[in-house]
């Protein structure tokens, strides 16, 4: 990875409000190389879609990305560009698609008018043209009669449908990076496992990358090559996918694997993390996830952990991570006397 | 660009098409929602027939409207040969009504469409805008709603003096935006959220473009409706303003104008006062009846029902 496509350095964005700062996203870095998958998991409010947003500087007001935040893609400095430039990214060389089939999708235009319109935005297609194209697209992600699809309203069609159109517009200038923010989420089970092979089809047919945001590890393991695990507004751990569920670093992550339910579990009860995210206005001092870490020591709250390398391409940001990998057998809650 | 030669080995196992059948365009699909009730159906009836009736009336008006028929002569009572009676020059009060209708209504209709689109963009760009600019924009509204509009109407139209029919569909317009764009405000403020917009952005489209494709469209619906009773409030307002003198201007009959005829001598000549009133109130019913049909009908739910 020498040149990666993406590189997102220090990436901090705050939710200004009366209440006070929401440190959303807090001092992110990470990269995606040409063609990779990556995945960004956590649980809901752990700062993973903010930053989706972010790349695309998408972030409305009150929200802002503060100074000292880089996104480099393609040479440039996103952070950089002027509206009409960063208008020519979106879309065209990095584009996005959502959770909400249902929602993501304009009710008073058929599908095919949506998917050409992106055509007519970035390449001044005509009419005509573009509406060939989205013929074409509409094909490309297996939607069946394509030509009488493309004038169907999207309540017309079904949620999996929907999503394959929200991906056939994402794709129509063949972007070098996809964003999908929670794509399966609101699909059940079995149009997930076909729009996740169509991501991966999509991938192999045009290198594409794609960065795949999810709570869901299941989906992670299927799809990524790398991930990064977020908490608290900041990575927590990163790892190549078989690193991460062979040997994860956090007790974050560990949390998340065991709450996931596995083939093969006999009636054994599912492990959940206790408590919930702190709302972003109030992260605790020290290390943000000790109020819920079983393994929680003084140092913690005395010190915020810095992610520190572990192998190659793994890092974690935790104490135990540091100090020679202890056996993390003992709960350390007896520890936790302050 | 995307190359054609992967597409067909992209192709993903077909899902089962479910058979659509929704060709209407969605103004029949309306009108056919309005027509189901009783209600909404005697509206409809009613304002069409009104409208023909207007388009009509130099062919349907027995008599020259502003002709004295019998100079001297006086107002006469209803009768085989003038059903609605004559006024006190002698013109023929049917013919009035029917060349007043047109009149009536194009001012109401024009008037309403102008409030409408004023309304409909201001309102839109403000909702859409957000922060400092829509809440600026708002308040201007709410300033311009504390003065009556009558009062706002007679004082223009007392400084201005005689006004052409033009000059009244004009004010009565751009004196009637202001609740339209209160709506349209909330229309397009609601939609900033909603995520296709964010998907729209996220795809590169550029404000203007998100504010026609995605806020006008679904702002019109709403819009649609309070236009609808812009038209009957328009009709009844016009005929205030006749009434008073102060609307459109003589010897042109509306119905305001015929009342205004009838005013001082109406315990005996009721047909002045009875029969373009009744126009009027059974006008502005059937507008407002279309509107609340229209607000069901456009509904997204029974819109969208096949």
């Amino acid at each position: 990875m020498t040149d990666p496509l993406l590189r997102v350095e220090h990436l901090r964005t705050y939710f200004h409000s009366p209440a006070g700062i929401a440190r959303a996203v807090d001092d992110v870095s990470f990269s995606i190389g040409r063609g990779e998958t990556v995945g960004v998991v956590g649980e809901s409010g752990c700062g993973k879609s903010v930053t989706a947003l972010s790349l695309l500087r998408l972030i409305q007001a009150p929200g802002r990305i503060e100074a000292g935040s880089h996104i480099w893609f393609e040479g440039r400095d996103l952070l950089t560009l002027g509206a009409e430039d960063i208008r020519q990214v979106r879309g065209n060389r990095i584009a996005m698609i959502f959770q909400e089939p249902m929602t993501a999708l304009n009710p008073v235009f058929t599908v095919g008018d949506q998917i050409a319109e992106v055509a007519r935005v970035h390449d001044g297609a005509s009419r005509k043209a573009a509406w060939e194209r989205a013929v074409e697209m509409l094909a490309l992600v297996g939607i069946p009669s394509p030509r009488e699809r493309a004038s169907n309203y999207p309540h017309q069609m079904s949620g999996g449908m929907r999503q394959r159109v929200l991906i056939a517009m994402a794709l129509v200038m063949n972007p070098a990076l996809l964003i999908a923010d929670e794509p399966t989420t609101a699909l059940d089970v079995t149009i997930q496992a076909q729009i996740l092979e169509l991501l991966a089809k999509v991938q192999q047919a045009f290198g594409t990358a794609i960065l795949l945001i999810t709570h869901d590890l299941g989906v992670v393991a299927e799809t990524a090559s790398r991930v990064v695990v977020m908490y608290g507004g900041q990575v927590v751990e990163e790892a190549p996918v078989r690193t991460l569920f062979a040997d994860p670093g956090h007790p974050y992550t560990k949390g998340l694997m065991q709450a996931m339910p596995r083939v093969g579990m006999d009636r054994e009860r599912l492990t959940t993390i206790p408590g919930s995210v702190p709302p972003p206005t109030a992260w605790p001092t020290g290390c943000r996830f000790r109020d819920r870490c079983g393994f929680a020591w003084p140092r913690c709250e005395a010190e915020a952990p810095a992610l520190v390398p572990i192998s190659a391409g793994h890092a974690a940001r935790c104490h135990l991570a540091e100090v020679d990998r202890p056996p993390v057998a003992a709960p350390a809650n007896a520890a936790r006397s302050t | 660009m995307a190359d054609t030669p992967v597409v067909a080995s992209l192709a993903i196992p077909a899902l089962p098409t479910p058979a659509s059948s929704l060709s209407s365009t969605p103004f029949s699909r309306l009108l056919h929602l309005m027509w189901r009730e009783r209600s909404g159906r005697w509206a409809l009836l009613f304002l069409a027939l009104l409208v023909a009736a207007a388009l009509a009336a130099p062919w349907l008006a027995p008599f020259d409207p502003a002709r004295p028929l019998d100079p001297g002569a006086g107002a006469a009572g209803p009768s085989l040969s003038h059903w609605f009676g004559t006024d006190l020059t002698s013109r023929d009060v049917l013919s009035r009504m029917l060349y007043g209708s047109r009149v009536s209504l194009a001012v109401a209709a024009l008037a309403a469409l102008l409030a409408s689109i004023v309304g409909l963009l201001y309102g839109g760009v403000a909702g859409f805008a957000g922060g400092r600019t829509d809440g600026a924009m708002m308040r201007l509204i709410d300033a311009l709603l504390a003065i009556p509009r009558i009062l706002l109407l007679l004082t223009v139209l007392a400084l201005w003096g005689t006004v052409n029919v033009r000059a009244l569909i004009l004010l009565i317009g751009l004196t009637g935006w202001f609740s339209v764009a209160r709506l349209a405000r909330a229309e397009a403020s609601a939609l900033r959220e909603r995520e296709f917009v964010l998907a729209a952005r996220a795809l590169g489209a550029a404000p203007w473009r998100v504010f026609v494709r995605y806020v006008l469209p679904h702002a019109t619906g709403p819009v649609l409706v309070a236009a609808t009773i812009a038209i009957g409030q328009v009709v009844v307002l016009e005929a205030g303003l006749s009434y008073l003198g102060y609307g459109v201007p003589q010897p042109t009959p509306t119905w305001g104008n015929i009342i205004r005829d009838g005013r001082e001598t109406i315990a005996s000549t009721w047909w002045l006062t009875v029969f373009p009133g009744l126009a009027l109130v059974g006008t502005a019913l059937a507008v407002n009846t279309v509107a609340d049909r229209l607000r069901a009908a456009l509904n997204p739910r029974q819109l969208h029902a096949p």
